[in-house]
């Protein structure tokens, strides 16, 4: 598998899709032709390597891989009361409504890697291209199927994904049983249709068409929506050599659902949809064999192994969040991953939230606050609206001076940047706030950021401290206490108030109270200067 | 009740943060340049807004109240723009001579066009508030009488007010 990972790292680097010139493009076609040999090579080479593992051995991978699924799945349900029930409503994390089946599980080995593959109860999670093929969600004879794979490596360090195929109908052509012919070891020769793989929050990884077994296509979550439903053709003008790519965009429909057995004879379910935009390329000039597989180790080998997925996040699975949250890194990470660095595991923000704060105290703080792993409801409001685009950016900064008394600052952009998106700039007090609590710090970065977000919904500059104030302050409250578990109920309310003393909603709920404006005003007095909450420096 | 007010609530913040479908309607440039009436509102009251919310200007402490008048042609070109005569030069000064004062202008001719307006004064009225929420008495009977003066002269019609702009500045821990 490491060899497999590093040849494929080689073939989908930018720097040989987006050679800058002919020279470079021609060494980039023979260094691809000596790859794609010693990638069939491998391919080969790790198939004849694959050993069986008596029943015992594999009883105990299952039994780990279990386990640990369970116990990263049990934390990923550790959310507010309040993040629960928005999931509920809206936009669900996968992990809280997936089952597997475990009694159906595949074990593989592979040069010391462990992997355990489950097939989900009752199809939970199933992708569509379209509304209307979603509705079939609980249905036996769809054309979806989705496993769960769980990889110890040979480090011990475990991961997961899930692998979702979405067949033709051709290839099924009224035989549903055709879909357990293919698995993440192989696939039939014949297969048709999609696979994709997503990390357990649900966001894409890798995906390529497959055209009667052979890889005819690379997939990539599209960068924009498209008006309507109709898949529309483009031509990819930022490749920079004559290998034209052309691209159909899809909407994709996500969709879980949550059933109840009333009866031996009837399920009823809630169904919950998300729809988001992928993209399939292929090569129109040149040939070239399509695609060649992307992903970090399979390729476009026509043959019997899927490809891997991409290149696992060198960060083990540990709490990501320094500030007593107790979130860990589920994710397989998304391709690379630093690099460089003298520590790679240092979470590399997305490139539209960016940290350019100097002072390292507040710096960490911006990375513990705003980090895609972190659960908060604030934090992924952030992350879905600023990280998922790249028309709307966020950077936070220490650049500017401000003035005493002023702890932060979020003005509206006066221009767009050079490629028509919007940059938000998120100013902190270097001078003032690394004297505060993390506690207090945290709130600031998080009230800026809802400013920043304010901004992007054309909210009124003289009015986003309301809306902050009667739509987030409990929120926020809460979100404090996540990442603080020893932050008192009270304490969170009055950091969370901070900044908002004009607004009616202070004034009603404790500006008009002695006892909880003198409660306010303490603690707003004790974190603020350090005294009270965990030091930032 | 408990369960009721917190099923509210989710349904509140879920409506606000259905950010998936949100995220794919922003329009940046229709955030910077808008077109709508409502996009060139938004823009003149935030022109006005972040011209006294920002660090350079915060440093001041003293109260105003004042009033913002443009004056339109038949045409709906601004003829004049000016501010109240109980306004201090510090506080005209800087939005009058505000470097953006060219892209405030056109805007309001925007607005103005939008709304067909002519041959009438636009009225702002404006709320510079440090130290808040304090609400000291701070406004002399000479400051409110030249509110609505001119130049010298008292206002007339046709005109139409705009909302208030209130830039409400805390005394400590402002973010």
């Amino acid at each position: 598998l490491g060899y497999n990972y590093n040849i494929t790292n080689l073939i989908t680097n930018e720097n040989f899709y987006l050679p800058s010139n002919g020279e470079a493009l021609t060494h980039n076609l023979v260094l691809f032709f000596l790859l794609i040999v010693g990638l069939m090579y491998s391919c080969k080479k790790d198939l004849t390597t694959t050993t069986p593992l008596d029943d015992a051995t594999q009883t105990a991978a299952i039994k780990e891989a279990k386990a640990w699924f369970e116990a990263n799945a049990s934390i990923n349900k550790q959310a507010t009361q309040a993040t629960q029930a928005i999931n509920a409503i809206n936009d669900r994390k996968w992990s809280e409504g997936v089952s597997l089946d475990w009694n159906k599980p595949l074990v593989y080995n592979k040069n010391k890697i462990t992997l355990v593959e489950m097939p989900l109860v009752n199809s939970s999670v199933v992708f569509a291209i379209n509304h209307a093929n979603a509705n079939g969600i609980t249905q036996q004879n769809n054309y979806t199927t989705t496993s769960f794979i769980v990889q110890k490596d040979s480090a011990g360090v475990f991961r997961g994904w899930f692998m979702v195929l979405i067949a033709d109908t051709s290839y099924v052509n009224g035989n549903f049983a055709k879909l357990k012919l293919n698995t993440y070891k192989s696939h039939d020769k014949d297969f048709s249709g999609r696979l994709m793989y997503y990390n357990p929050k649900g966001e894409f990884l890798a995906g390529w068409r497959y055209e009667k077994g052979s890889i005819t296509k690379t997939l990539s979550v599209a960068t924009q929506s498209l008006p309507g439903n109709q898949p529309k053709q483009q031509v990819n003008s930022q490749q920079q050599v004559n290998l034209v790519m052309t691209c159909f965009t899809y909407p994709f429909t996500t969709s879980t659902a949550t059933c109840v057995t009333v009866s031996s004879t009837q399920t009823d379910c809630t169904y919950t949809s998300t729809t988001s935009y992928i993209t399939e390329c292929f090569q129109t000039s040149d040939g070239g064999g399509g695609g060649g597989g992307g992903g970090a180790g399979g390729g476009g080998t026509p043959g019997n192994d899927f490809p891997q997925p991409p290149v696992p996040n060198p960060c083990p699975p540990v709490a990501v969040a320094s500030v007593g949250g107790q979130h860990i890194n589920l994710t397989p990470g998304g391709g690379g991953g630093g690099g460089g660095g003298t520590n790679p595991c240092t979470p590399v923000p997305p490139k539209d939230i960016k940290n350019e704060v100097k002072d390292p105290c507040l710096n960490k703080m911006v990375g513990a606050v705003i980090n895609k792993d972190v659960t908060t409801v604030v934090n992924e409001l952030i992350q879905n609206v600023f990280g998922g685009s790249a028309k709307v950016n966020i950077t936070y900064s220490d650049a500017l001076t401000l003035n005493t008394g002023q702890l932060g600052f979020t003005p509206p952009p006066a221009s767009l940047d050079a490629n028509g998106n919007l940059t938000i700039t998120v100013y902190l007090n270097k001078a003032e706030l690394p004297n505060a609590s993390q506690e207090f710090i945290s709130t600031v970065i998080i009230h800026e950021s809802l400013h920043a977000y304010l901004t992007t919904t054309g909210s009124l500059g003289q009015l986003q401290h309301n809306t902050i104030a009667s739509t987030f302050a409990s929120q926020m409250a809460l979100d404090l206490r996540q990442m603080f578990p020893g932050l008192t109920v009270n304490d969170a309310s009055n950091l969370a108030w901070g900044g908002l003393q004009s607004t009616p909603d202070f004034q009603n709920n404790i500006g008009s109270d002695m006892t909880k404006l003198g409660n306010f005003d303490a603690t707003q007095a004790a974190y603020s200067s350090g005294t009270k909450g965990a030091k930032c420096n | 009740m408990k369960s009721f007010i917190k099923i509210i609530m989710a349904v509140t913040i879920s409506y606000c943060f259905s950010t998936k479908a949100f995220a794919q309607t922003i329009n940046p440039n229709e955030l910077i340049n808008p077109t709508t009436e409502t996009g060139l509102l938004r823009k003149i009251l935030n022109d006005i807004y972040y011209t006294y919310y920002s660090p350079m200007y915060m440093v001041n402490k003293t109260p105003v109240f004042t009033m913002l008048k443009v004056d339109l042609t038949q045409n709906g070109k601004i003829a004049d723009i000016s501010f109240s005569d109980n306004t201090n030069e510090g506080f005209a000064s800087a939005y009058l001579g505000n470097k953006d004062i060219a892209v405030f202008k056109s805007t309001i001719e925007k607005y103005a066009q939008q709304k067909s307006f002519s041959n009438t004064s636009i009225l702002i009225p404006i709320s510079y508030q440090p130290n808040s929420p304090s609400k000291g008495g701070v406004f002399s009977y000479d400051n409110i009488q030249y509110f609505t003066k001119f130049k010298g002269q008292t206002i007339s019609a046709p005109m139409t007010i705009l909302p208030m702009v209130i830039i409400s500045v805390l005394s400590k821990n402002e973010m």
